[in-house]
């Protein structure tokens, strides 16, 4: 086992399969002289040279044009986003073109492509450096879409995000970047995560706090204070945006009868709006309490650290609904 | 023909009532709508007439019989004679039956169908069938007592076939008493370490006599109004926190003014004038300026009512043997002293007479008792449970008195508010008596 951080963790999964398999190849901003903005991709370029690490211009919608293209005839390619912000210069690229490939071709090309890049916020990157877009693309048939918040489902989502034969948005959580460290399995291992599986990182009877991102952590420590409070809050950490592990959480909900469902982005239309959706349609009759969901306001992330800390979802929210929930 | 006999629905929370007598005896005819048994129920006595003219046949609940509602009690032989057929087939009677009050309506319209089992799959609610249509009466969330039962208490009530009695007798623990998942599967957990061969809850035990009673002595049983009163103020005295606060007030003008008045007042309204009518609208106008006395408390919410339905207690007998009855005088506040005069003396001999009917007994949000009429100087009235406070009214009595630094003689009363304490503090009880004290001593007449 070794010792790394989320960002380590992801660079060594990209690492082994590089080596694995030479279909693997990197485009990005910066990736290769640079290393990455965040350091992600350091040491890449020298190891693999510039054909399989290519800086690419400051045109999203080229970097994914090419990566679904070259998906298209059988590579293997990892797009980075700088800041998942600007994915949505490449948006018609992503929804339009790399999640109806497949569709389109009648099923005879398969599009093998890794989306990448940090997202969220907490760290004052204001306005266009702190979003978490992956509602957008829940919505949209044909694409994956993963964000994981320890090293271990980073590395193992990784590598089968790359191994997958479709598209996968790959959301990395840059306040858990160089936070979290965690263990991974050596080298030879092989060690994957699947898609579509979540985790119970807690287990608990009182209510289930359904999350991902930096909000598992964030409901980890919630719910290690409400355990002083006598409430035992489990909390299921999705890994998997889309697909949807819903067996997990059906488990989880049947067990609990009280849901409180936590996301970083805003309120509105987020995924949690579709887990409740189908919690209220499937498990009614295994209620005891209302879906509550603590989410971002309605709002864009401020630049300001306490208009940060006010729109965002805090620990504190996340206590002050749970209790609501526990004494419902 | 033969036609049932049915002990009605008296009210919405009678389940049961006593025969007292029968006023006719098996073999006697009877005229339809003419009174043939008295019935005693926690609310009221009462009289059920005939459904039909004809004989009665046959008397199925002797006297002291308790019966519950819908019970038959007797059987009338319709339109003729009475014919020598001593068994009437159980066809008969099923298919003849008639209802004297309106179908009962339950407690808890809408409660969940026992008799509807969902098939619960193992695993995957994708097999779930689709939702059944709501059972009947309701949507089959809210169950008596305005208690709330989440989706999946209600499944495992279903699927334990916990009686409605069984459930409600949970004590909740979530929010406002609600009966959560947890209360639920605890109370089962209970049920299933007690071996209880009858589902249903064992009878309150009685203090039956082991014998005879002794030499001077009499054994009553405890029945009907009587019980009702004793579990009632039982309960009222357990759940409240009673405190009582005194005051004196001055009678004089009031005096004076009845006095002077009850005459013409009697002539031209046609109902005598007590002190009663004055209290009632003094404490009416003071419980809206104080209005969390005119409130129940019920889980963790308060009811507060800005309305008064004022419930005005009459003993009865002549000695107040036969019990106590309150009756509601409604919207007390809307009402003038003659209004309220009428009504009360109205409601009052209707009580006596024992043919209050049960809406006149419910409903009330105060309750005003006169412990002066027998002459009582100063007491303790018991809370109307759920109320939230009773007044008073004790003895007016000359009395000498400081004014002005000088001793006078005056007509002086004291008023005694009993209160619930767990919502009502001392002061805003006081400031509430001294306001009804003002109301009386510087009243004006007001029609």
């Amino acid at each position: 086992m070794r010792e790394v951080t989320l960002l380590e963790a992801i660079r060594t999964a990209m690492w082994e399969e590089m080596e694995r398999d030479p279909n693997v190849f990197l485009i990005g901003e910066d990736i290769g002289r640079l290393g990455g903005a965040f350091g992600v991709t350091h040491g890449f370029l020298e190891r693999f040279g510039p054909d399989r690490v290519v800086d690419a211009p400051i045109s999203e919608t080229a970097i994914i044009g090419v990566a679904v293209g070259a998906a298209a005839m059988g590579k293997r390619p990892i797009a980075e986003m700088q800041f998942m912000d600007f994915i949505s210069c490449g948006f018609d690229q992503v929804v339009n073109v790399a999640a109806t490939y497949r569709y389109r071709s009648g099923g005879t090309v398969s599009l093998p492509l890794v989306i990448r890049g940090p997202s969220g916020g907490y760290v004052g990157g204001s306005l266009y450096h702190s979003q978490q877009f992956e509602a957008w693309f829940f919505h949209v048939p044909g694409l994956k879409v993963v964000q994981p918040a320890f090293p271990d489902d980073a590395y193992g989502l990784m590598k089968a995000a790359i191994r997958d034969n479709n598209p996968v948005l790959f959301f990395e959580h840059k306040f858990l970047y160089r936070r979290i460290k965690g263990h991974i399995p050596q080298p030879g291992e092989d060690f994957i995560v699947p898609l579509g599986e979540a985790r119970i990182r807690r287990e608990g009877t009182h209510l289930s706090i359904i999350t991902y991102g930096a909000m598992v952590h964030f409901a980890l420590e919630a719910a290690q204070q409400l355990e002083t409070e006598g409430i035992s809050a489990e909390v299921v950490d999705l890994r998997t945006i889309k697909p949807l592990d819903m067996e997990t959480i059906f488990h989880s909900v049947r067990k609990t009868s009280k849901v409180l469902i936590v996301y970083e982005a805003p309120l509105t239309g987020g995924v949690g709006a579709e887990i409740a959706a189908r919690l209220a349609e499937h498990l009614f009759e295994w209620l005891d309490a209302p879906i509550m969901r603590v989410a971002a306001k309605d709002s864009f992330v401020p630049f300001a650290e306490p208009l940060e800390k006010f729109v965002l979802p805090s620990v504190d929210d996340i206590l002050m609904a749970a209790r609501q929930l526990a004494h419902y | 023909m033969a036609v049932s006999v049915v002990m009605p629905e008296l009210g919405e929370s009678i389940v049961e009532g006593t025969i007292v007598r029968w006023l006719k005896n098996e073999g006697d005819p009877v005229q339809e709508d003419e009174p043939i048994v008295e019935i005693m129920t926690d609310k009221v006595n009462t009289e059920l007439p005939a459904p039909a003219s004809g004989v009665l046949k046959r008397i199925l609940a002797p006297a002291n019989a308790v019966v519950r509602v819908g019970q038959e009690l007797a059987i009338i032989e319709a339109g003729g004679e009475a014919d020598h057929e001593t068994t009437p087939t159980v066809t008969e009677q099923a298919s003849e039956s008639v209802v004297l009050a309106p179908p009962p309506v339950p407690d808890t319209a809408g409660f969940y169908a026992p008799s509807e089992p969902v098939s619960s799959t193992a695993e995957g609610t994708e097999a779930r069938p689709a939702p059944t249509p709501a059972p009947p009466a309701g949507d089959g969330k809210r169950a008596g007592r305005g208690l709330f039962l989440s989706p999946v208490v209600q499944k495992i009530a279903r699927e334990h076939n916990l009686s409605e009695q069984e459930l409600l007798s949970i004590q909740g623990t979530g929010a406002g008493g609600r009966i959560t998942r947890a209360d639920v599967e605890r109370y089962l957990a209970q049920r299933a370490a007690v071996p209880q061969p009858t589902p249903a809850p064992a009878p309150a035990p009685q203090p039956t006599p082991a014998a005879a009673p002794r030499e001077g002595e009499e054994i009553i049983p405890l029945v009907g109004m009587r019980k009702a009163i004793a579990e009632h103020l039982a309960r009222s005295y357990q759940t409240a926190v009673h405190v009582t606060t005194v005051i004196q007030v001055d009678v004089s003008r009031l005096v004076e003014f009845r006095e002077r008045n009850k005459e013409s007042f009697q002539q031209q309204y046609g109902v005598r004038l007590t002190y009663t009518p004055f209290f009632i609208k003094a404490a009416a106008d003071a419980l809206l300026e104080f209005p969390m006395l005119n409130a129940s408390l019920v889980g963790d919410q308060i009811i507060v009512r800005h309305y008064v339905h004022m419930g005005v207690a009459v003993a009865l007998g002549e000695k107040g043997e036969e019990g106590l009855i309150v009756p509601v005088i409604r919207d007390a506040h809307k009402k003038s002293i003659v209004e309220l005069a009428r009504e009360l003396e109205a409601i009052a001999q209707r009580a006596r007479a024992k043919s209050i009917s049960l809406a006149e007994v419910q409903g009330a949000t105060f309750t005003l008792t006169n412990p002066g009429s027998y002459g009582a100087l100063i007491g303790t009235p018991l809370i109307n449970h759920p109320q939230t406070a009773i007044l008073g009214t004790y003895a007016i009595v000359k009395m000498p008195v400081v004014i002005n630094d000088m001793i006078a003689i005056r007509p002086m009363m004291h008023l005694c508010l009993s209160y619930d304490h767990r919502l009502i503090d001392g002061m805003y009880a006081g400031r509430f008596l001294q306001r009804v004290k003002r109301a009386i001593e510087e009243f004006e007449f007001f029609r």
